[in-house]
């Protein structure tokens, strides 16, 4: 788990600025990097998104409310640059919604193998959504109504989207242990 | 937060327990009156104990890769936006800045890009009067390493491998590396300072250089031979042998270049697999035992000796996960029912009778 309080943040005190931004600069940069390896669209969404809220007369300085605002924002502004850079490219003619990599999760060192491969199996068949709610619940431990907030959908759909991923998750991880248990079973009669 | 009652919970499953906000809440975040909360279920129910521990497995299951800059890099940052707000390093504080127009947003970005115009030229001056200093990383045996280039990158390194680059790409129109034995590359996208023009990124090795444009690949170069396996994105090969015509990749390519033979091979590989190595898997395509072996002598530096020869034509399918070359050779040794012989740098494997 990443550290989660954001620095206290005094509107009169120069250094607070650049606290601010060093904190959520790490963190959007990870968020971003669960898009895209393009570091120069991540760097100039961040950059963007700052310029704007400091340009703003009346600002939002309360911290849970600027967390959800600054990742919603980061999003927002991260996506329309993707899809711009995407309807670039030739043969493209129309621009997906940025997908979350699968490959952004892992398990942890000490799931049993067997676990951890259905694990892998299980997230890449989640949805890139799916997987994008995971990751700011459990990751960033954001409440359901900011994930709400930050993926545009309302809060009785964060709990839905949660739920049947987490759901789907465990039927991977029970069947993986009804195969785990097989195996060993006929193993066990092998050797007999 | 509203406070949970003991009643809620007394028939939970596991799945209600999962997708259970407040149970989320304490494996996410644990505070003293959770624990206390979720300890005194466990006591008044005593058949809640398992299908919180079945739950609390599973969430405790999902992590993520991190992909964090360091501070310098944020720092860094800060500094170009602080420059186009107008507030100059220290002595100005940022409140007493003006709401800025775009205008003025435009100028200061004119400025900077004058500066790396300058500071462009600059560098392709004192380049071309002396060499740039070279940055090398090295894995030894049995170790890996992932290193982040001057571009924000991803290499991970297998062991028994070097990678070698000049500490500044910056002004440059191509990023090199040189690298000897395997690496997997994660490019990132880039424009050479000022312009609009894709910065390349080439990697050199003994036999061929792989030409890249944003993509993420494996180069494996053992005992003089090449592979490439391409995972996103599009690569070009380019062969030190001139008489070779250069290859275009698509993603899930494979080429194999062995300079004793005549032309480089094509085919297709589960890039995934390929690159397994990285999280201690090791896949390779329809192995026999006697390739496993030879991958395991590249990257541990031992000699393994199969006292029985007839066991490398032996097929073994599916990943072999290992955390170390003892695990590897546990699992060689169980599934060829042998006993592991060690002496010193040399390792028997001899027959169970």
């Amino acid at each position: 788990m990443p550290d989660q309080t954001a620095p206290y943040f005094d509107p009169n005190d120069p250094v607070s600025y650049r606290t601010l931004y060093v904190h959520y600069y790490k963190k959007l940069y990870n968020y971003g990097r669960k898009f895209t390896t393009d570091h120069v669209l991540i760097e100039d969404s961040i950059q963007d998104i700052f310029l704007d809220y400091w340009n703003k007369q009346d600002r939002i300085d309360q911290p849970a409310a600027l967390n959800s605002f600054l990742f919603t924002a980061f999003r927002y502004s991260l996506f329309r640059k993707m899809q711009r850079a995407q309807r670039q490219l030739p043969l493209t003619d129309q621009a997906d919604e940025p997908a979350f990599y699968a490959s952004a999760f892992f398990t942890r060192d000490n799931t049993p193998e067997e676990l951890a491969e259905k694990i892998r199996l299980a997230m890449e068949s989640l949805t890139p959504r799916q997987r994008e709610a995971l990751f700011l619940r459990f990751y960033e431990a954001l409440s359901y109504e900011e994930i709400a907030d930050i993926m545009h959908i309302t809060v009785k759909a964060s709990y839905k989207l949660m739920a049947r991923s987490l759901l789907q998750l465990k039927q991977a991880l029970t069947s993986a242990a009804w195969w785990w248990l097989v195996t060993a079973l006929v193993e066990a009669r092998k050797n007999s | 937060m509203e406070t949970p009652d003991y009643k809620d919970y007394v028939q939970c499953t596991s799945r209600d327990l999962i997708c259970d906000p407040l149970f989320q809440q304490w494996v996410i975040a644990p505070t003293a009156e959770a624990d206390a909360f979720w300890g005194e279920l466990v006591r008044r129910y005593p058949a809640t104990q398992q299908p919180m521990e079945e739950a609390q497995q599973l969430l405790t299951s999902l992590s993520f890769r991190i992909d964090e800059p360091g501070d310098e890099i944020a720092n860094s940052s800060f500094n170009q936006v602080a420059a186009q707000l107008g507030w100059l390093a220290g002595d100005r504080e940022p409140v007493a800045a003006p709401v800025r127009s775009i205008r003025r947003r435009m100028w200061w970005s004119a400025v900077a890009a004058a500066a790396v115009v300058a500071i462009m030229l600059l560098l392709v001056n004192r380049q071309s009067d002396a060499d740039r200093e070279k940055v090398a990383h090295q894995t030894s045996y049995g170790s890996k390493k992932q290193v982040t280039l001057p571009d924000g990158s991803v290499v991970v390194l297998n062991a028994h491998s070097t990678i070698e680059y000049p500490e500044n790409w910056e002004g440059q129109p191509v990023r090199e590396v040189r690298l000897t034995g395997e690496g997997y590359f994660q490019v990132t996208r880039q424009f050479v300072a000022g312009t609009k023009t894709p910065q390349a990124f080439k990697v050199q090795t003994d036999n061929l250089v792989v030409e890249v444009l944003g993509t993420s690949f494996d180069i494996r170069e053992r005992r003089g031979i090449t592979e490439v396996v391409l995972e996103t994105g599009k690569i070009a090969l380019h062969f030190n042998n001139p008489s070779h015509q250069a290859i275009t990749m698509k993603p899930g390519d494979r080429v194999v270049y062995d300079p004793a033979r005549q032309q480089p091979a094509r085919d297709t590989a589960n890039a995934k697999d390929f690159s397994a190595w990285k999280h201690n898997k090791l896949i390779l395509k329809d192995p026999n035992v006697g390739e496993i072996i030879r991958y395991l002598e590249d990257n541990y530096g031992k000699k393994i000796i199969l006292e029985d020869p007839r066991m490398a034509e032996r097929a073994i399918t599916g990943p072999i996960y290992y955390d170390n070359l003892n695990d590897a050779l546990f699992i060689l040794s169980t599934v060829l029912n042998t006993q592991v012989i060690k002496q010193d740098s040399i390792i028997v494997l001899r027959p169970r009778n």
